[in-house]
């Protein structure tokens, strides 16, 4: 499965294991890049379920 | 839905998390030792993959300063994050391995590719310890310039990422003609070079 294939979910917990690596690393700024991807995403979970709750 | 139909549900959604939690276990069960042998198999099994689907590669490695085998597929006691990868980087005069972790924001690895195999190799020193070293990261704008089939050679086949750092990027059905690392980072991996 590549990455696009995976569910927005998934996806989210990826990034922010990411983001957490990145971290323990001492790399804030693509720590913060990942973070800011995974809100991205999250977004996009939020905003699917929105819209399926709007044609419900 | 029927009562029948739910209680085979259920047990597929327990079987899974049995799964899912023996694959934890095993993973935190590894310990350095074994996680260094598989990083080691996987290496091996690349670079024979590589050699065989482009025999010139392994002249190109063989005079580096050094080289890295990464995967993000088949290491089954890591399993060190979904978004991530393992590796290995290799000193080719002092014969030091380095234990190292690939982290993705997916956008690069995992750009339309299911499996990620790849060579990095490093044409002097200062390029392998810089990559080693420094959390090392290929930027958008050589991701986007990185092709090969120009070079011929030894290096034909290698896709340039960086000045002085080229990559053989396998896919399943020989060498991938433009890289996807955009976004991906290179650390240390100091659980396994510390013990």
């Amino acid at each position: 499965m590549t990455y696009e294939q995976k569910p927005l979910g998934q996806q989210v917990n990826e990034l922010e294991s990411a983001a957490r690596i990145a971290a323990g690393h001492a790399d804030p700024l693509f720590a913060t890049e990942l973070e800011l991807r995974a809100d991205a995403t999250r977004a996009k979970v939020l905003l699917g379920e929105a819209q399926a709750n709007a044609f419900r | 839905m029927n009562r029948h139909h739910m209680l085979r549900r259920a047990a597929m959604a327990l079987f899974l998390a049995g799964c899912a939690m023996g694959m934890l276990t095993s993973a935190q069960a590894a310990t350095p030792a074994e996680r260094r042998q598989e990083i080691q198999k996987m290496r091996s099994t690349t670079l024979e993959r590589l050699y065989k689907v482009h025999p010139a590669a392994r002249a190109a490695i063989q005079k580096a300063a050094g080289y890295a085998v990464f995967t993000n597929v088949g290491i089954n006691l890591i399993l060190l994050s979904a978004a991530g990868g393992s590796g290995v980087a290799h000193d080719n005069r002092s014969g030091h391995d380095t234990y190292m972790k690939m982290v993705s924001g997916g956008f690069g690895i995992g750009l339309g590719v299911k499996d990620f195999r790849g060579v990095f190799v490093f044409s002097t020193s200062d390029k392998l310890e810089q990559f080693i070293n420094s959390g090392w990261e290929a930027s958008a704008q050589v991701d986007a310039a990185a092709k090969a089939g120009d070079k011929g050679g030894a290096a034909a086949g290698a896709i340039t990422v960086a000045p002085g750092v080229s990559l053989y990027q396998l896919t399943e059905n020989g060498l991938a003609l433009q890289a996807t690392i955009q976004g991906t980072k290179y650390y240390k991996n100091d659980d396994l070079n510390a013990k």
